[in-house]
């Protein structure tokens, strides 16, 4: 119990005491007209016993006589706070913060929580203890008010003391002193902060549930969290949807009235949601490799750009190595929702070469993508190695341009890149990079990086990378938030990590996502796959993913000649 | 519904007929269950994770049926006991038999039809034969047809009309689908008390049980009929029939079978049946034969529709093999040689364990690639046996793989504890010590693995225990150094590849012999002949004899005289006696399925197989 709450708790007891009322309170109404039988100056006083005042002893007769059974309540009552407080002094001794031991180290809590950068309206960030104990204390103090939680291994943070706390401290620093009490005696660790910053998170985020297994999937949902509480709800449901495989969930720059997925099924297609309103188009044509597959929307909602792409899992054999994921082929077209035509250009659908990952620039005027050269699969699998590329994209023609242009080279990196993530103000690009390949999500090495389109430099993340696979990224729509899916800890099952981006482009130690019981993870079998941030909820339900998965048909889309290239 | 108190000349003739046919009851589906059908159970424990926490208790109140799917789960967990499950389910189905029982009794006191009470108990029964349907389903009957007991004992209208409506709601969420069973009861209930008014029976309660009123009825049956549909639009979103029939009766929850709405209509019909049936009839012990005899001959057939005595072979292989009972399996070809493949891979198995592959493997019919692995189907079977085979031979990560996707496959979309189990293991051995620990933690919270995981979770970091450990440490000595794809299509590579960086390795050799054997393709057998010095064989098995002497009776005019290998005159004189027949006889075939019919030979010449595994086309998502 913590020394605030016994404090508290002692001082109720003695108001209580004190009040000459509350007996007869609790007695009931019957008592209500019984005249005061305490002296005034008396912490208690019992009729026809001593008392001791100030110091001097009286001995007085009560004005009036009490009934029998109502001293007994009286006496009951008594023993009761006497075996309360008999408890609480001895709980107090037993935990007698007099013998804490000081440690100089950082408590070993799971989330790791220390000095990271919360925003200010992100939910409570319960934790629990790694090891076993007894008991745990956690007091959160800021400038302005400070309050203490308790558990026996986790800290659950009341909400509405949180919510209080962070919008106090906007901007500001929190300190969170752990103690823990272990073989009665408490040991308090060294505090860390929480930086609170004043840069708000958009506060939904929506992601796919999978289990990160190898091929096979029957349970797949489309999920989207309030991360201002612990609300979570179904987008879409493979359930409803005759078991279709619904690939990952993408906002247009974290808007949520315009976001897309694929549904693989024979009654399938690509849902195209715009205010709530869903089109199924199906992308597959006879001139394109596959139907849409990595895709990410034109910042004014015309287009939606896409790798088109064969791509073939493998399973490794030795210990540290679970999956290769690699592409055959791949190319990168535009599908243009309005005219329902996918816009082809020869630079992005060389033969010679593996093109995939597009993603418009904030502006819409460029594409950005990975590119490799061609190599034989499965037996150059190494070799592939992406380039982080552009090429200028034309809305109003809806054209593409003449050239590309590397921004950084897997030749000079001798890494290759994925999933290149233009932030929603322009300045930067996030993307990942890692060995080889183009599947980093098992790829343990794969970590994000940071390019700065003013200059083309590339920050290395160490703040924010681990040394399992961080990938799966996107940005808040005002750029100084992003998300990413981090393998770390386990190694195999992802999870939703967010780290702060100031306006200098310096990246804060990420934080998990989280959850209402600190425990959740450590039962929770799926992956978060693609996070993405959106700033208001989803306008569908998985009722309304249903009716269009049954009611409509599938648009075809028609495949241009080449001919709108721009000279 | 009121009953009548009326009683016949041979009562206590009747009560212990009753009791007499209970304790039969409940000692025939204990036995079946215990001797007969008792791998059964142990599969079904195995592909579910019950785990004993808060959270897990809550997720499951959440659905409607929670309570009887908890209830079930955790009633299954004790299916790893021989004699817990057969008692468990005995139980309920005396259960289920016993409340029917009191519910027709208020319909028709005559003892005389007390058998009938034992077709939903006889029906639950059978379901409880097919894997997919759980336990749960049982726990939910159970519990609808005690609010059908409890509603049907309501005399007063009003009062049944409000039982009614908190009974069907309860019902719902509590037990799910059954609560159509409680509908029909009510359905029945109020028709039969209808019909008995207008007969004018004098009962003792007429004046006080006169049926619903025509919008109670409905009402009841509106809201019997909106409840799914309400938890459907607002909190549990799944499709139509679901809400209705709920998760917990059938395991594949796109399909709804037939014995469901059967099994569910069972009372409402009885209780219609029995109606007609004579009351105040003094009751004859023929009538009480001749239902025995009638719900007998039902059993029985119901018993061989429903009973799957194959896949309890299938099991009982797939149990000795995952409890490495390698000598069990071996005895137990013996009683029951392989039906298929799944079974057969198994014996296979447990012939490489006990280094007989060799001289052995053609003592059991043979069918190929298919009968040695198990090519990966999206299915939770074969992937979980196949995950054995990969897993005895070091082949780790491809073991995990198939692990892996058998618990995703499982049809009720949950977790299955042996999978977990192995998923533990396979990432301990891999060193992956944080998922590793991940499994094992989920593991702590069940009853019958915790102790197995608590003791695992000592080896985790500790690379000198699990390296002197008689099953990982072994299988880290075997596991691959050099990676590759794993392909089920290329495990004669796969199966060499290990032999070389590890040439004592004596499961791999035996199993790349026999992978030759079972194409037929002698010339890498005979090349890979020589593997067998660094594998310190005394003697030449029988099955390669065998392939010796054919190929050298290929090659040469005399194989008897002319040979460097040490082949056996036993061996030599048996393929004399196989050449003369084979030669010589036109009925050939038949005369040496009888006499040689265990030798490579006559597979070879007889047995028509598929040469290359085929396997499924796979995809990402």
């Amino acid at each position: 119990m913590n020394k605030i709450f016994r404090l508290k708790l002692i001082r109720v007891i003695l108001r209580f005491a004190q009040d000459d009322n509350f007996f007869v309170r609790i007695w009931g109404a019957g008592m209500r007209k019984a005249p005061s039988f305490a002296h005034p100056c008396s912490p208690v006083c019992l009729p026809g016993h001593s008392v001791i005042s100030n110091g001097a002893k009286r001995n007085e007769k009560s004005p009036c006589s009490i009934p029998n059974f109502m001293l007994k309540r009286f006496y009951a009552l008594c023993g009761f706070f006497l075996f309360m407080g008999s408890l609480i002094l001895f709980f107090s001794c037993n935990g007698d913060h007099q013998q804490i031991i000081r440690n100089d180290i950082y408590p070993s809590i799971y989330p790791d929580y220390a000095n990271v950068t919360i925003p200010y309206n992100i939910a409570p960030l319960n934790f629990r203890l790694e090891a076993d104990c007894q008991k745990v204390e956690a007091v959160f103090s800021g400038r302005k008010s400070s309050f203490t939680v308790s558990g026996k291994r986790k800290i659950i943070i009341p909400v509405t003391k949180w919510k209080k706390m962070l919008e106090e401290h906007e901007d500001d620093s929190l300190l969170v002193s752990v103690s823990v009490l272990n073989d009665g005696k408490w040991n308090r660790y060294r505090p860390f902060c929480l930086y609170v910053s004043a840069d708000r998170i958009d506060p939904f985020l929506s992601y796919r549930l999978i289990e990160p297994g190898y091929e096979v999937y029957y349970k797949l949902q489309i999920c989207q969290r309030n991360l201002e509480n612990f609300d979570e709800k179904v987008l879409a449901d493979n359930n409803l949807l005759d078991i279709g495989c619904i690939n990952c969930h993408t906002y247009s720059f974290a808007d949520p009235e315009r976001s897309f997925f694929h549904l693989r099924h024979k009654k399938g297609g690509t849902m195209v949601q715009v205010n709530g309103k869903f089109r199924k188009i199906n992308t597959a044509t006879d001139s394109t490799i596959s139907s849409g597959v990595y895709g990410n929307w034109h910042p004014g909602g015309r287009y939606i750009a896409f790798s088109t792409n064969v791509i073939i899992p493998e399973f490794h054999s030795i210990n540290n190595l679970r999956l290769e994921v690699y592409d055959t082929v791949s190319d990168v077209v535009a599908l243009d929702l309005e005219n329902n035509e996918i816009i082809r250009s020869r630079l992005l659908d060389d033969p010679l070469r593996f093109e995939t990952f597009p993603a418009f620039s904030a502006d819409g005027k460029r594409l950005f993508f990975c590119s490799a050269e061609a190599v034989s699969m499965p037996g150059n699998y190494r070799q592939a190695k992406y380039s982080l590329c552009a090429i200028d994209f034309d809305p109003s023609a809806g054209a593409f341009g003449i050239r590309i242009d590397t921004l950084v080279s897997a030749r000079a990196t001798g890494k290759t890149i994925s999933e290149p993530k233009p932030s929603p103000d322009g300045k930067y690009i996030l993307y990942t990079s890692f060995g080889y390949g183009n599947f980093p999500v098992w790829h343990k090495e794969a970590n994000l990086h940071l390019l700065r389109l003013s200059d083309l430099r590339v920050d290395t993340l160490p703040l924010v990378n681990s040394d399992n696979a961080d990938s799966y990224h996107s940005w808040s729509s005002d750029s100084r938030w992003f998300v990413f899916a981090s393998k770390r800890g386990d190694g195999v099952y992802g999870k939703p990590w967010f780290s702060h981006i100031d306006a200098n482009g310096r990246t804060t130690k990420p934080f998990l996502m989280p959850q209402r019981d600190p425990e959740f993870y450590d039962f929770f079998m799926k992956s978060y796959n693609i996070p993405e941030l959106s700033s208001g909820p989803a306008p569908f339900t998985p009722e309304d993913v249903r009716r269009a998965f049954i009611q409509l048909e599938a648009e075809p889309v028609d495949v241009n000649d080449y001919k709108t290239e721009k000279p | 519904m009121p009953g009548k108190n009326v009683k016949t000349v041979d009562g206590r003739l009747a009560r212990n007929s009753a009791l007499l046919s209970a304790l039969i009851f409940f000692a025939a589906v204990f036995s079946f269950f215990a001797f007969f059908y008792n791998k059964h159970l142990h599969f079904e424990e195995e592909t579910q994770l019950f785990l004993t926490t808060g959270d897990f208790f809550t997720a499951k109140m959440k659905l409607p049926g929670g309570l009887s799917g908890y209830l079930g789960g955790f009633l299954t967990q004790f299916y790893h006991l021989d004699l817990a499950g057969p008692f468990i389910i005995a139980v309920l189905l005396l259960g289920i038999q016993q409340l029917t029982l009191r519910i027709l009794n208020r319909v028709n006191v005559n003892p005389a039809w007390f058998l009938l009470s034992f077709l939903p108990a006889v029906n639950g029964m059978l379901i409880l034969c097919d894997e997919f349907y759980p336990l749960s389903g049982i726990v939910g009957i159970l519990a609808a047809l005690f609010a059908g007991w409890i509603y049907t004992g309501t005399d007063n209208r009003t009062k049944r009309f409000i039982s009614g409506l908190l009974l069907i709601a309860v019902t719902y969420w509590i037990a799910g689908g059954s609560f159509l069973m409680l509908v029909g009861i009510i359905l029945a209930c109020e028709a039969l008390i209808f019909f008995k008014a207008r007969r004018r029976l004098k009962t003792r309660k007429d004046n006080q049980s006169s049926t619903l009123k025509g919008w109670q009825l409905t009402v009841l049956v509106v809201v019997a009929a909106a409840i799914p549909l309400l938890v459907r639009q607002f909190l549990v979103l799944q499709p139509l029939g679901l809400a209705y029939i709920t998760e917990f009766y059938y395991d594949m929850r796109t399909v709804i079978p037939t014995a469901i709405p059967v099994i569910l209509a069972l009372p409402a019909i009885l209780m219609a049946l029995v109606y007609f049936l004579p009351e105040n009839k003094v009751m004859h012990g023929s009538v009480i034969f001749a239902q025995a005899g009638i719900l007998v001959i039902l059993w029985y057939f119901g018993l061989k529709l429903w009973a799957n005595f194959s896949a309890e072979q299938i099991m009982t292989y797939d149990q000795l093999v995952r409890n490495e009972k390698w000598k069990e399996v071996l005895d137990y070809a013996e009683k029951e040689p392989p039906r298929n493949n799944l079974s057969l891979a198994m014996l296979n198995l447990a012939l490489a364990k006990t280094n007989r592959m060799g001289d052995q493997l053609f003592r059991y019919e043979q069918n190929g690639f298919n009968g040695l692995f198990l090519p990966f189907a999206k299915e939770y079977v074969a992937p979980m046996m196949g995950s054995e085979i990969l897993f005895q031979l070091g082949l780790i990560n491809a073991s995990q793989e198939y692990s892996f996707e058998s618990t995703e496959t499982t049809p009720n979309l949950d977790k299955s504890v042996r999978a977990i189990k192995r998923l533990a293991e396979t990432n301990l051995i891999n060193g992956q010590y944080e998922v590793a620990g991940k499994y094992l933690k989920i593991l702590q919270k069940t009853v019958f693995y915790r102790k197995w995981a608590g003791e695992t979770m000592k080896l985790l970091y500790n690379e000198d225990l699990i390296n002197s450990h008689p099953v990982y440490g072994a299988k880290r000595k075997l596991a691959p150094k050099r990676d590759f794809f794993f392909k089920i299509q290329n495990m004669e590579e796969i199966l060499k590849l290990m032999i070389r960086e590890n040439p004592s390795n004596n499961m791999a050799f035996q199993y790349l012999m026999s992978f030759y054997l079972l194409n037929k393709d002698l010339r890498n057998f005979m090349n890979s002949l020589p593997m067998m010095n660094t594998m310190k064989y005394i003697r030449i098995p029988v099955a390669y004899e065998e392939a010796i002497m054919y190929v050298i009776g290929l090659a040469t005019t005399n194989p008897m005289a002319n040979t460097d290998f040490r082949i056996s005159n036993e061996t030599k004189a048996r393929m004399q006696a196989y050449a003369d027949i084979y030669t010589t006889r036109r009925d050939a075939q038949q005369i040496l399925g009888t006499r040689f019919g265990n030798t490579f030979w006559y597979y070879l010449h007889y047995k028509q197989i598929e040469i290359t595994p085929a396997e499924v086309q796979r995809e990402y998502h």
